[in-house]
């Protein structure tokens, strides 16, 4: 069963960059490929929301771009700023704690 | 799919009818071609069609969600440039714009008696800013609008070098042409040609390093 989309848009950002923590820089077609293969096609990131989210962050500061050439075409690679570095670690504690009180609220046993 | 240059050319064009800026035509680009390549369909328009449709909300949905970004990302850009300007007041770079703004105070009262000559600086401040500024405006509204896209980049550079020109040509017309609107004494004069040069070149300098640090890594 795929997960509701509407769920997860609040930690979008967080999903943005926890990935880029892990991958150093990435296009935007990479990252929705890389949510589809680590959820397994549960969840499907879409683009309507992926570009925008990136630009948020690109324009915040937390994201830098650089540009390559690949196959004759421009490619756009984001990758974490200084900045951005700080920041993740703060949106992976707010999303773990969010996820803890959701447990209580729903009464949820970790799995762990 | 494996695509021809034939059709990776109308992929192009129809991508380029959809976007405004450079920027977001290369990235729908990209995007729409990796997409295809991953498909197990056979080419067709509207399958081109289809995918920025889903992907991207069709037309409407880039057109608007470019505008949010190309706004966002030129206050972005306007901030860190003031952050250039103040910088110069800051350490490291504080030593040397006092011992320049101190050189023009030496210069300006060793030559009260004398007077000072004001008009090769005040010719040269012009011609370095309307330079810059004519530069970013031919790439801005020639090489950009009839060649290619208009970058969100480039407009941002054109409209920073604007600000230059624009103060310039305020001061010169206002208050340093021969000819100027306000009359001045020659004192004043000197003053206010001096203290443009500090400003200018506080102004040239935080342009450069922004263009260095930043600018000139975010895409073209």
């Amino acid at each position: 069963m795929a997960v509701n989309n509407e769920l997860f848009k609040g930690t979008l950002q967080t999903i943005i960059l926890n990935l880029l923590a892990e991958n150093e820089r990435m296009y935007g077609y990479e990252i929705t490929q890389k949510v589809k293969s680590i959820t397994q096609g549960e969840l499907l990131l879409k683009e309507g929301a992926l570009y925008p989210a990136l630009h948020k962050l690109e324009a915040e500061g937390l994201l830098e771009t650089t540009t390559e050439v690949v196959e004759n075409r421009l490619r756009k690679y984001y990758s974490l700023s200084n900045d951005g570095e700080k920041e993740v670690v703060n949106k992976l504690r707010e999303a773990k704690d969010f996820i803890a009180q959701l447990q209580l609220l729903l009464n949820l046993k970790p799995s762990f | 799919m494996e695509l021809t240059t034939e059709q990776q050319q109308e992929v192009a064009s129809l991508v380029s009818g959809t976007t405004k800026y450079k920027e977001t035509y290369d990235e729908v680009y990209d995007h729409v071609l990796n997409r295809l390549t991953a498909e197990n369909q056979v080419y067709s328009f509207t399958l081109v069609d289809e995918i920025l449709a889903e992907d991207f909300g069709g037309e409407t949905e880039i057109l608007a969600n470019e505008t949010i970004h190309a706004k966002r990302i030129t206050k972005q850009y306007f901030r860190l440039f003031k952050g250039e300007i103040i910088n110069a007041f800051k350490w490291p770079q504080l030593p040397a714009n006092l011992v320049m703004i101190m050189s023009w105070v030496f210069l300006y009262y060793t030559t009260l008696k004398t007077g000072f000559n004001t008009k090769p600086i005040n010719a040269s401040i012009g011609i370095v800013v309307i330079l810059m500024c004519l530069f970013y405006y031919l790439k801005r509204y020639y090489l950009d609008r009839k060649l290619q896209k208009p970058s969100i980049k480039y407009s941002f550079l054109q409209a920073s070098t604007s600000i230059g020109v624009s103060f310039y040509v305020f001061m010169f017309f206002w208050f340093l042409s021969p000819d100027s609107i306000v009359e001045i004494s020659r004192n004043l004069k000197t003053i206010l040609v001096l203290s443009l040069f500090c400003c200018t070149s506080i102004y040239l300098r935080a342009f450069i390093k922004l263009y260095n640090k930043k600018i000139k890594v975010l895409a073209v």
